[in-house]
């Protein structure tokens, strides 16, 4: 669900950096899921896509594969124009997402 | 060296955040866009040396700013890499389609960036003294031809045009041809007719320009002071054999026209055969090279032997450099002597603008053509007094001498003193705008005083061209055996103030003299006189025959 190898190396890289990352990263996620949730409740394809992208992305620079993988597949399809199963995944990236907050908290990284 | 500075555009905070980090890190200053827009804005602003460039990004997405990042870099190259999870092909092809460098793939791996940044760098630096040395040698060019067209500018007015630009010459000359190493030289000599030299120098630009320096000097100043041909050459040769280094040389057709006799008189060493041209009917005479080019041989070892053909008022010369024959086209080949000749005998009534065309035609190519060197020259209308070009202002004050020369044996078989005699007269401005006629006259009163005073030849049989060979022949026969005493003397006497000056010329010769006041009486016309005398009355204001006919004296005068 968590690459945590790569994750450690992205964390020997970074440094001091490396909370201010996890920090943008979270800060990043409500956002991006709040603007998912927002344009499927509008039926904008194109902007759950755009949104959907950017979780995806910065899901894989965290090595959070698990979000990484829901993103995608939201993203996917949005492009396709197809909406129909983006509550299910919303409520998947929801749930994951709650997961993986509380993975950094208890880490310490939060 | 200074740090390769880096501009980030991504949409994505997190990716922004690492790589600023990692870039950071290794030691490279970084600047931040949020999409593609701003990039363009952070771009302009800062002009970063290296850009990292997200695909996809809202408000202007990566394909669309690095075509504008290549716009706005202009001239300098400045690398974008394209920051891409896409795996598939076509939008691989897109990113360098839009003038993408590279691609750098997720996750980042340090080595990896630094490694392509580095690269990047070294191919910025590699571009940039490219195009420092292409801006140098642009300069240099630039530079170069500037000099070029100044030193023709000191060319020309050192060496004037002579009479090339006598309608009866036509020529196709590069402007910058003497650093093409080929020269076209042009003059009418002083008592008419006119010399034409074409030259081609082995080599290029400054060294052979250098060498069609005195060449020109030397042309033109003999033969302006009466010079024949042979002397005109002869003294080339022997300047360019001190000057040019070893395996230098000049190429060379030189012409001696005399229209008033019909005949031209030529020496080739080394170029292509020029030739002699009757309209409508084509090729009358081929000039080939009979001899070494100038340069080569030492002035003991250059013989000047000449050849003389019939050139009549119908008759065109063609003389050309061998970058006609040596005209390429990518279809034929060489342009060569076969298809040259061919043009001249099909279009025997135009060769030259013929020629021109067939040349633009065959290669192709217009520089080419400007750069072949060829001049026709028409009988008809040849002899036209050339204004003599004469910026000194010669001497203008009073002046008031007498020069006497005396002209014995071996002078009088083996030299031609009017060269002599004309220099210091040449010195005097009224009579430098009257060389034709001060020549004409000294010219006639020598050869009067040598032909009949001493040699006791008889003009009468130079009545026809049979006649005036034997007359030659006999001449050459008798200066031979010239007896000892014999002599010329030539006295001149010149005085001249600021507003009118006189010339007195009085020739005296060792010869028994003529029964000049029975010719004087009979008023005999100038072919059967023999002495000219009405041609000389003409020029003169007084002549005078003394002693026993043996000693002419005449006297011009003029007003400023």
């Amino acid at each position: 669900m968590i690459d945590y190898d790569s994750l450690s190396e992205l964390q020997e890289l970074m440094e001091e950096a490396f909370p201010e990352l996890v920090a943008t990263y979270i800060e990043d996620c409500h956002i991006r899921i709040n603007s998912i949730e927002k344009y499927l409740a509008l039926n904008d394809a194109a902007s759950v896509c755009e949104h959907a992208h950017s979780l995806k992305g910065s899901s894989a620079n965290l090595f959070v594969l698990c979000l990484a993988g829901s993103g995608k597949k939201l993203e996917d399809e949005a492009r396709e124009g197809n909406l129909e199963n983006g509550k299910e995944y919303l409520e998947n990236i929801k749930h994951l997402f709650a997961i993986v907050e509380s993975t950094f908290r208890s880490k310490g990284w939060l | 060296m200074e740090s390769v500075r880096i501009l980030i555009a991504d949409d994505s905070k997190t990716d922004r955040l690492i790589l600023q980090t990692l870039l950071k890190k290794q030691g490279y200053p970084v600047y931040i866009a949020c999409d593609g827009q701003e990039a363009i804005d952070v771009f302009k602003k800062h002009r970063p040396d290296i850009v990292l460039l997200d695909a996809i990004m809202p408000t202007m997405d990566g394909f669309e700013a690095a075509q504008q990042i290549k716009v706005l870099s202009g001239d300098s190259f400045i690398p974008i890499i394209f920051l891409t999870s896409l795996s598939d092909a076509p939008s691989l092809a897109r990113c360098l389609e839009v003038g993408g460098d590279d691609f750098l793939t997720k996750p980042y791996n340090k080595i990896i960036l630094k490694a392509k940044i580095d690269a990047f760098s070294r191919m910025q630096d590699l571009y940039q003294t490219v195009q420092t040395q292409r801006d140098q040698i642009q300069a240099y060019t630039d530079e170069m031809i500037m000099e070029q067209h100044q030193a023709r500018k000191i060319f020309d007015n050192i060496a004037h045009r002579g009479c090339l630009d006598n309608n009866s010459i036509l020529y196709n000359l590069s402007p910058l041809s003497i650093f093409n190493g080929d020269i076209l030289l042009a003059a009418e000599k002083p008592m008419g007719g006119m010399h034409v030299f074409l030259g081609d120098f082995t080599g290029h630009g400054l060294p052979a320009a250098v060498g069609a320096m005195p060449v020109s000097e030397i042309f033109y100043g003999m033969t302006l002071k009466g010079f024949a041909m042979e002397e005109v050459l002869r003294e080339i040769n022997t300047r360019l054999c001190h000057i040019l280094p070893v395996g230098s040389f000049c190429c060379a057709i030189c012409v001696d026209i005399e229209f008033s006799e019909n005949r031209a008189r030529v020496w080739n060493g080394g170029l292509p055969s020029g030739y002699i041209i009757k309209p409508g009917k084509g090729i009358e005479t081929t000039l080939p090279s009979k001899h070494l080019p100038l340069g080569v041989l030492s002035s003991q070892k250059f013989k000047c032997e000449i050849t003389a053909c019939s050139f009549d008022q119908d008759s065109h010369l063609l003389l050309a450099t061998d970058g006609v024959i040596e005209s390429e086209s990518e279809k034929s080949g060489l342009f060569g002597t076969e298809r040259l000749e061919k043009l001249i005998n099909e279009k025997s009534d135009s060769v030259f603008k013929s020629l021109q065309l067939e040349l633009l035609e065959f290669t192709g190519n217009e520089q080419q053509t400007d750069d072949v060197s060829f001049v026709e020259i028409l009988g008809q209308t040849a002899e036209k007094k050339e204004e003599v070009v004469d910026n000194s202002q010669g001497v203008r004050r009073p002046l008031d001498w007498v020069i006497d020369y005396c002209f014995h044996v071996d002078s009088l078989r083996h030299f031609d003193p009017l060269p002599l005699i004309v220099q210091p007269l040449m010195e005097v401005r009224a009579l430098r705008r009257q060389r034709s006629r001060v020549f004409t006259v000294l010219s006639e009163l020598y050869n009067n005083a040598l032909d009949h005073g001493i040699l006791k030849l008889d003009s009468v049989i130079k009545g026809n061209a049979e006649g005036f060979a034997k007359y030659y022949s006999q001449k050459t026969q008798r200066l031979e055996n010239i007896s000892d005493g014999a002599e010329i003397r030539v006295t001149i006497q010149l005085r001249s103030q600021l507003d009118k000056g006189e010339l007195i010329i009085q020739i005296e010769d060792s010869g028994e003299g003529f029964n000049y006041q029975s010719i004087l009486k009979e008023k005999i016309s100038a072919s059967l006189s023999g002495r000219g005398l009405p041609l000389l009355k003409a020029l003169c204001d007084e002549i005078e025959f003394k002693g026993s006919g043996n000693k002419v004296k005449v006297k011009m005068s003029w007003l400023e």
